[in-house]
């Protein structure tokens, strides 16, 4: 599983919606979270983050920039190593994860989520990452 | 419920409320531009997020409603449906009753609401039915009580087509405005405070300054002047910036304004071009919340009662669409929020006509023009000779000048016949804190509003003419004005000291003066509300503690001696008629 210091990134323009993944967060052990209102506010943190972002949490559907928009930044970006990615989206969009998924996204939760739900797809992901090392 | 879940829940309503107001705005601006993509998007995401947040928070019920917006919406963004002004009425009658759910889930988390035949609409609209919301959002917002019947009225005129297309209103902001609040600068990053801390703070800073001011008249006889000074500029400095944290934009208050236009508009078939100005001026968030009912009332008298129809206008050689222009703006140290219209203006001798009819005045009196426009601030008064549905209910402009005067400020109307009205509203900036004028009348130390005095001029006995029985008045520059002691209603004992000083006060084109005894300084007071013991005690506005320690009250002069004066006035024009 991630190390629990890792500094994790939530986006959403919803400040409950941040509250509340922040929240499931902290319960599964982490202490290092940052959020951020849409894709331009996160893309300016994880340029000026301390220390650097090990974990990103995204709603899809925000003003400015999507959280899709900020994934295709990211993966094209050639400065910044590859960071995880996990996207939350609502049903509706669940026809367009394709599209995530081509760009790099490395899981998706359906919100509303629980806690054992976000677990289960860290753990993935944290998988996915230690046998890319 | 656990904390978090209920401060979770809290936390959404609050959110909740936010994007309302500025989803009502979008929705609006999407009836007069249909086809405008980006305002679609902004209202989909809200119905998204909304969705999304109020399931995750555990409240079903909107989740439920909005999803099916949120359909709708998904239709209208992929131009599968076209939003009619049907469409967008639906979606604002949705906007209200969430509005409407977030109150009650207020008072009571777990309120239940009956949103059933709206959710058959939304539906039907998505399932190319006969899509027929049965309120019309004109009903639901501003007559509740009486939605039944309205209902029912909106069901027959639905029938008729032109219902989407006669009325129509149309709401112009200004866009440079607009473009600022999309994208607010990292540095004007926000954090809310409890308004109740503000006050706390305000008050301790209040005390802060009282205390410099004894610390500076210490240190002033010790030679320290200059220490004391910088002190001084200091705690202004603080007093200025914990004053300007309860301020707020009257923008909030303007944007429901959009929509009264909108629905009242609607409902009396007239057009109405809104014009809103300076909505970033900003005033105390206090002022701002007493400021909605009188502005909504103003715009809806100045629809109904002020503009023509779009037939009439013509006729008068005026474009068919009303023009009603709100502008706020700062002078002096009062916000002033200027309601104009093109309509007809106001007819003075019909309101003299009524005012004779319903013996409010006494046949015998004349009025100037002027003094008869200034007749509908009289209480009971509507000229209408049947109530209308929209702005007669009983509640006059009347209640507006009293809400108004109760606020500190002041309502002037100016009007000429065919060619419109103007009401000007003048509110302190705020209501902590006064420029004030420390007196001395009958052995008291009192302060007055500062701003309430247009002069001060040194009495001289026989300047005043004394009559028996009657109120005893002096001639300033060629005008008669009645004289008032503040001693007769003030002092502690009667000390017999002479007015040597007439303070004289303006309101509503009447002058007065004021007889006491002496001026002392002028200075700023921190308004403490009166207790309960003197809040009955009219002419009160509150009390303040002085540089030396004392607390002395505050005197409202206006509101005092304005209504002593009506009451003379009106036994004396009784006593005329009889």
């Amino acid at each position: 599983m991630f190390n629990p210091n890792t500094p994790v990134l939530v986006v959403d323009d919803m400040s409950t919606m941040r509250k509340i993944v922040a929240k499931i967060l902290r319960d599964l052990g982490f202490t290092n979270i940052t959020e951020a209102a849409d894709g331009n506010q996160a893309w300016e943190t994880i340029n000026k983050a301390p220390a650097p972002i090990g974990l990103i949490i995204s709603d899809w559907n925000m003003p400015n920039c999507t959280g899709l928009e900020l994934l295709k930044r990211l993966r094209g970006d050639k400065n910044i190593s590859r960071i995880p990615f996990i996207l939350v989206t609502a049903e509706a969009e669940q026809h367009q994860v394709a599209e995530a998924v081509k760009s790099g996204v490395d899981q998706y939760v359906v919100k509303p989520f629980s806690k054992d739900a976000l677990q289960a797809k860290l753990e993935m992901v944290h998988k996915k990452y230690a046998a890319a090392a | 419920m656990d904390d978090f879940e209920i401060e979770l829940k809290h936390d959404f309503l609050q959110e909740a409320r936010e994007l309302l107001q500025n989803t009502e705005q979008s929705f609006l601006e999407l009836e007069k531009d249909p086809s405008n993509k980006t305002l679609i998007d902004a209202i989909f995401r809200f119905a998204h997020n909304l969705k999304g947040t109020s399931r995750a928070v555990g409240f079903g019920q909107i989740a439920e409603l909005t999803h099916r917006a949120e359909n709708l919406l998904l239709e209208i963004k992929q131009e599968k449906i076209f939003a009619t002004d049907l469409i967008v009425s639906t979606l604002l009658l949705f906007n209200d009753k969430v509005r409407e759910m977030i109150d009650g889930l207020e008072e009571n988390l777990d309120a239940v609401f009956d949103c059933e035949q709206l959710m058959k609409d939304l539906d039907a609209i998505i399932a190319g039915e006969a899509a027929a919301p049965v309120a019309t959002p004109a009903a639901a917002s501003f007559e509740p009580e009486v939605e039944v019947e309205v209902e029912a009225k909106s069901v027959e005129s639905f029938e008729e087509p032109q219902v989407e297309t006669v009325a129509q209103a149309v709401v112009h902001k200004l866009p440079e405005k607009k473009e600022v609040k999309k994208e607010p600068r990292k540095d004007d990053e926000t954090l809310r405070v409890s308004l109740n801390r503000l006050e706390v703070l305000n008050n301790l800073v209040g005390e802060l300054v009282i205390i410099q001011s004894v610390v500076e008249s210490a240190l002033g006889k010790s030679g320290e002047l200059k220490t004391a000074r910088s002190l001084g500029k200091l705690c202004k400095d603080i007093q200025d910036l914990s004053m300007s944290l309860r301020m707020v934009p009257v923008g909030p208050s303007f944007q429901k304004l959009a929509r009264i236009v909108r629905d009242t508009s609607k409902l009396l078939n007239k057009k109405v071009d809104l014009r809103l100005i300076g909505e970033d001026t900003e005033i105390d968030k206090t002022v701002a919340e007493s400021l909605g009912d009188p502005l909504v009332h103003i715009i809806r008298n100045a629809i109904d009662h002020g503009l023509e129809t779009p037939a009439e206008r013509i006729a008068a050689g005026k474009p068919e669409e009303g023009v009603v222009e709100v502008m706020a703006f700062h002078e002096g140290n009062f916000l002033v929020i200027q309601i104009t219209d093109d309509g007809k203006g106001i007819n003075g001798s019909k309101l003299i006509e009524k005012a004779r009819a319903k013996g409010i005045i006494p046949d015998s009196m004349n009025l100037t023009e002027q003094q008869a426009i200034e007749l509908i601030f009289h209480a009971g008064f509507s000229t209408k000779e049947v109530v209308s549905e929209v702005s007669g209910r009983g509640v006059g402009m009347d209640v507006v000048k009293t809400n108004i005067e109760q606020l500190g400020g002041e309502v002037k109307v100016r009007s000429k016949l065919g060619s419109g009205s103007c009401f000007r509203l003048m509110l302190p900036l705020t209501l902590a804190i006064i420029d004030g004028m420390l007196i001395k009348a009958g052995g008291q130390q009192l302060v007055v509003p500062k701003g309430q005095v247009q002069e001060v001029i040194r009495l001289e006995e026989n300047m005043i003419t004394q009559m028996t029985g009657r109120r005893p008045y002096m001639n300033l520059r060629n005008t008669i004005i009645p004289v008032f002691y503040l001693e007769e209603d003030w002092g502690s004992v009667a000390t017999g000291e002479k007015a040597n000083i007439a303070m004289i006060v303006r309101h509503n084109d009447q002058s007065f003066a004021i007889g006491i005894t002496d001026i002392m300084r002028q200075q700023q007071v921190v308004v403490k509300p009166p207790t309960k013991e003197i809040l009955n005690k009219q002419g009160v506005m509150g009390t303040t503690i002085l540089g030396d320690g004392k607390p002395s009250l505050i005197i409202d002069l206006i509101n005092l001696y304005s209504r002593k004066l009506r009451q003379e006035m009106n036994n004396d024009s009784m006593v005329q008629a009889a």
